[in-house]
Parts: C-alpha cells; sequence; structure tokens
C-alpha cells in the first residue's frame, strides 16, 4: 500500500479499501483505555444533579459552580495529554 | 448607554487595526506560491504551530463567545457554567476524529468537509444536503458576528463614526441624504460595511493564508485582552464574592443548582454545542491546513485549555452584569459585555485597556466571519459549481467564482444585520438557529469515520429526518402551535440529532462477517 500523502486535491475519485486501509492512524485517543472513560465520567461529574457535602457558597460563587469548573478543568487536562502522548502516526516527524 | 466616552482615541486605535489587516492581506498574497484551490483555502496546507494554534483559537472564539454567551450567561446567571463545559467537550470530540480526518486529508487531498462526505459514503445526495446544511449554518453564523461587530462599533464610537460620515457626505453634496441623521443612528451599519469592507479585500488577496496571519494578529489580542479583563474583573468592585451576593439579594434562583427541567437543559447544551462547534466546516478545514502531524496535535491540546480563559471570561462578564445592571432584556444582555468594560472604571490607562479589549472582540469577530466566509465560499466552488455547475471550470475561474460569491453574500447579510438590527434578534438565538441544523451533520464525522457499517443513505435519512423534527418544532413555535423551541427543557436540534443517530445506526445493514472483522481490527 502506497502512504505517501498525496498532494492533489480531492477529486471524486472512491477507493473505500484504501479509505479504509489508510484511516486508522497507528495509535489514537479514542483507542486509550483512559481518555473516552475518563472524559465521560469527568462530563458526568461536571452536571450538578447530585447533593453535594459543601457549604453554598464557596471562595465568592456557589459551590456547584466550582465543581462544575473544576471538572472541566480536569476534562481540558485529559484531553491535552490525550491529544499529545495518544496520537502517533508513522509520519510523525515535522517537515 | 450609560459607557465611559472613548474618545477618538478608539477610532483611531481601529483604523490602525483595520490598516494592519490590510497589509497582512498583502503579505499573504505575496506568499501566495500556486493558483489553486488547495493553496487559497487550506493555505497550501502549510501551518505551523504558531499559526495554526492562533487561527483556530480566533475562528473558534468569536462575538458568539464574547457577547452572546456572556449576555446568555447575564439570563441564565450560574447555570450557564455549562458553557465552559461544552466548549472542551467540542475539542474532545475533535481529538477523538481529528485523527483519522487528518491522516485521510493528507493522503487524499479533501479541501472541503464535503470532500471527506462523498469520499465516505459516495452520495451525491448526502454531499448536497451537506452543504446545504452547513452553508444554512455559516451565514447565520457570519450574521450572528456581523450584529456583534455592529455592537462593538457603537461602543467605541460614541456617534462619533455617525458624525464622520454625515460629513462626509455633506463634502460630497449629498447632504440632503443624511439631513435627518442624528446621534449614534449610523454607527451600528456604517461600523458594520468599514468591517466587512476591510475583511473582504484581504480575504480576496489572500485566501486562508490571508485569514490565519490576520488570525495570528487577532488571536495575540484576543489571548491578552482576555487575560487583563479577566484580572480586572476579579479583582474590582469586590469582585465575585460582592457579585454573588448581590444575585442572592436580586435574582436568588440565578444562583440556585439547576432542578430536573435545568438539568436536562444542561446535558441538552452539552450535546448540542460540543457536537455542534466540533464539526464547524472551518474548525475542520484547519485540520486539513495543518502543515504536519505535531503541529495539529500541539495545536489541539492547547486549544483544549482555552475555554478556561475565554468561555469562562464571558461567563463571569455575563455573570457580574446580572449583578451590576439586573433587569435587562434579551437584546440588551447581548451588549451585557460592553457595558462592563466600559464601565470598568476612568482613568488613562483603564481607558486604553478597554479600548484594546473591544478592538480584540472586533477581532474575534472578524476572525470568525472571515473564516466562515472562506469555508462558505470553499464549498460552493469546489462542492457545487466544479461538481454540478462547470465541471471543467479552472482553478482561477473557481477563485474568481467563489470570491464573487462570497461578496455576494456577505451584501445579502449585511441587509440580514440591518433586518436583525430591527428585530432585535438575541445573538442566542441566531447561535441556537445555526447549530440546531448543523449539527445534523456530527453522525457523518463522528460515527462515519469509525464505522464502515454506516451506510451513505443511512445517513442521508438520519440527516433529514433529524433537520425535518428540528424544522417542525421550530416551526410550531413560529406558527404558535406550542410555545418551546425545547421540549422538556432538550433542545430541537438534539431531539433531531437523537433521531438522527438512531436511523443512522438502524438503516445500516450489519456487515458480512469478513467485513466485521477488517472493521473490528481497523477499529482497534
Amino acid at each position: 500500500m502506497d502512504s505517501r500523502p498525496q498532494r492533489d486535491e480531492y477529486d471524486g475519485q472512491r477507493d473505500l479499501a484504501r479509505f479504509w486501509a489508510l484511516a486508522k492512524p497507528q495509535s489514537e485517543p479514542v483507542a486509550s483505555r483512559l481518555f473516552l472513560p475518563g472524559a465521560l465520567l469527568l462530563l458526568i461529574a461536571s452536571v450538578p444533579f447530585y447533593p453535594l457535602p459543601l457549604p453554598d457558597i464557596a471562595f465568592g460563587m456557589p459551590s456547584w459552580v466550582w465543581v462544575t469548573l473544576l471538572c472541566s478543568a480536569l476534562l481540558s487536562a485529559l484531553t491535552g495529554w490525550a491529544a499529545l502522548a495518544r496520537w502517533h502516526d508513522d509520519r510523525d516527524t515535522e517537515l | 448607554m450609560n459607557s465611559l466616552d472613548l474618545g477618538t482615541d478608539a477610532l483611531l486605535f481601529v483604523a490602525t487595526y483595520l490598516a494592519l489587516m490590510l497589509g497582512l492581506g498583502v503579505l499573504a498574497r505575496a506568499r501566495s506560491t500556486e493558483t489553486s484551490l488547495r493553496d487559497f483555502y487550506l493555505g497550501g496546507s502549510s501551518f505551523g504551530f504558531v499559526v495554526l494554534f492562533l487561527t483556530f483559537f480566533a475562528t473558534q472564539y468569536s462575538g458568539n463567545t464574547l457577547l452572546g454567551f456572556a449576555g446568555r450567561a447575564y439570563q441564565k446567571g450560574a447555570a450557564y457554567a455549562v458553557s465552559v463545559t461544552f466548549m472542551i467537550l467540542a475539542i474532545v470530540v475533535i481529538v477523538s476524529y481529528a485523527p483519522r480526518l487528518y491522516r485521510l486529508s493528507q493522503h487524499f487531498g479533501y479541501v472541503t468537509p464535503a470532500d471527506y462526505v462523498y469520499h465516505r459514503f459516495g452520495s451525491h445526495g448526502l454531499r448536497i444536503a451537506v452543504v446545504v446544511l452547513l452553508s444554512w449554518g455559516l451565514s447565520n453564523y457570519i450574521l450572528e458576528q456581523l450584529v456583534a461587530m455592529g455592537r462593538g462599533i457603537e461602543a467605541l464610537s460614541a456617534g462619533r463614526l455617525t458624525a464622520l460620515i454625515v460629513s462626509t457626505f455633506r463634502g460630497l453634496g449629498l447632504g440632503s441624504l443624511v439631513a435627518n441623521v442624528s446621534g449614534s443612528e449610523f454607527d451600528f451599519m456604517g461600523g458594520v460595511v468599514i468591517l466587512v469592507a476591510v475583511m473582504l479585500i484581504y480575504e480576496s488577496m489572500g485566501g486562508m493564508r490571508a485569514v490565519a496571519f490576520t488570525d495570528v494578529a487577532q488571536g495575540i489580542l484576543l489571548f491578552g485582552g482576555c487575560s487583563c479583563i479577566l484580572y480586572l474583573l476579579v479583582s474590582t468592585e469586590g469582585g465575585l464574592a460582592a457579585a454573588t451576593a448581590r444575585i442572592a439579594e436580586v435574582a436568588p434562583e440565578k444562583i440556585a443548582q439547576p432542578n430536573a427541567q435545568g438539568i436536562r437543559t444542561w446535558v441538552s447544551n452539552l450535546i448540542l454545542l460540543g457536537f455542534g462547534v466540533a464539526v464547524y466546516p472551518h474548525a475542520v478545514q484547519r485540520i486539513f491546513a495543518a502543515r504536519d502531524l505535531p503541529t495539529l496535535r500541539r495545536s489541539l491540546s492547547l486549544m483544549a485549555f482555552m475555554p478556561l480563559l475565554t468561555t469562562l471570561l464571558a461567563f463571569l462578564i455575563g455573570y457580574i452584569g446580572l449583578s451590576r445592571y439586573p433587569g435587562l432584556g434579551p437584546g440588551e444582555s447581548d451588549a451585557i459585555t460592553i457595558r462592563v468594560l466600559t464601565a470598568l472604571g476612568q482613568g488613562e490607562l483603564v481607558k486604553w485597556l478597554v479600548i484594546v479589549v473591544l478592538t480584540a472582540v472586533l477581532a474575534a469577530i472578524m476572525s470568525t466571519a472571515d473564516s466562515a466566509l472562506l469555508s462558505l465560499g470553499s464549498m460552493f466552488t469546489k462542492d457545487i459549481y466544479r461538481v454540478y455547475w462547470k465541471p471543467q471550470a479552472s482553478a482561477a475561474e473557481c477563485l474568481r467564482v467563489g470570491k464573487l460569491f462570497g461578496w455576494l453574500l456577505m451584501a445579502l447579510l449585511v441587509a440580514g444585520a440591518y433586518i436583525s438590527l430591527e428585530t432585535k434578534s438575541s445573538i442566542w438565538l441566531l447561535i441556537k438557529l445555526k447549530l440546531e441544523f448543523m449539527v445534523q451533520i456530527a453522525p457523518a464525522f463522528v460515527l462515519g469515520l469509525f464505522s464502515a457499517r454506516l451506510t451513505g443513505r443511512a445517513v442521508l435519512f438520519g440527516l433529514l429526518a433529524g433537520t425535518a423534527v428540528t424544522l417542525v418544532i421550530w416551526g410550531g413555535v413560529m406558527a404558535d402551535l406550542w410555545t418551546s423551541r425545547s421540549p422538556l427543557g432538550i433542545s430541537a436540534g438534539v431531539w433531531g440529532l437523537f433521531c438522527n443517530g438512531g436511523l443512522c445506526l438502524l438503516l445500516s445493514p450489519p456487515l458480512p462477517r469478513e467485513a466485521r472483522e477488517d472493521e473490528r481490527a481497523t477499529a482497534t
């Protein structure tokens, strides 16, 4: 299989066998055991549907808002990590 | 508006900024290496880390974020903290599908999102439906930006632009045309027309390269401006604690933990914005425009943190604005960012800071509008004109047609901005109008890149059914058959997406055993 990139513009050709053969990189974030399950857990935890054993107001804002923002920050960190550490390819070099 | 008068310095600063944008357009034209759609619409896929990150950043954060989201946070109070999460979710979704789409785009030379859609599904009907939905979404998106542009210029000008326009007309002997004009009547439309003209000039000169170069300047201005304002907001007039105490007095329900309906709306917003923003065509085209994988990976990694600066800032502006100016309606709350900024304080330093930040708001708006316009032009030429209209058209002809299309569309949208000004549509309404339909293409990307089982027919039926459900819910409200566009607190577009996704899976036949094993191998 020729894995060199094509620099021409796409002109409507359809070769699904080649499409699927080339679609998958060496490793990708969705294949990580941590990324999607972790993201889902953080998303669920960010929704304020549960009672919190915290004072109503903390550091100038409702406590549940801080919980949402904390989960969001962790989701950012998880996504940033997944993009950097769980995404590799055979042409993984800077041109 | 009881605003700080920023004087002529504000208009001079904006004029300098616009001149810089034109200069960057000239530079981009000089850097162009060939006459091809890929060069014009993707900058020859040559963007390095700094340019790619800043063009992602400036494009993703716009008038929606700084004016529309802040206005919504004003109306909804603390519950709009969800905005930070859904903007991060959009990056989660992009990071999930981008590895495959980037790889395919490098091998097959995609220029537009519909190139991928046709390659993957082989359906002309689906390609056209995707282009129509994206064009609808992008046109609304640009309209939002124009409305936001007008509001930004109104704040900066305080009537000076109107006076300038009137004196110009008088100087040209056309004084009778503006005899009844007074105050700041022309600030909104005058500002829109000037900014749009500058945007069209630099974009027509340098295409995606010009848009990306200007995005670098706009992104730096936006990043710096947001950081300063975030600090000023939480450190003046008692900061967050004082704001929360005041909201507890005037609107305690706006700091209460959401009830069951509120939770459903929260989850609906997560789905609608998280998936809708992730398939913005101009964001997809930035994936195609990356020079190499490390560049794209680093840019997306950094983008995951940007909602903690920009979206959080918009949320805090709306939240603090609610405490300081309670009782504003939806139209007025769109201007809450400008109200809060211009009231930050007197003094030369604060005045200049406010000028810089308001110009950054304009920059964010322009950078999004120019990207959306470029994306629309690319889809019209590459997916419609060159395929169904004139297949033998040369690249130079396609580019001419694309630019002409952009100019004509912009003229229509400027007229639309005037109408929206008259009808006082809120930016949030325009955001919903765009995303509830645009999100219907998400299954084609999110499912289509991972499941070989998904067929073009299933995706097309799903997309049409999802769009129909959304239209019926919106149409019912317009025809006074029911009152809510969000039955049970869930957006029309999300109901449509459930129907869409369900049909995609139901109508796609199971793969033969061999193909299933291949697919499993591909998936793992």
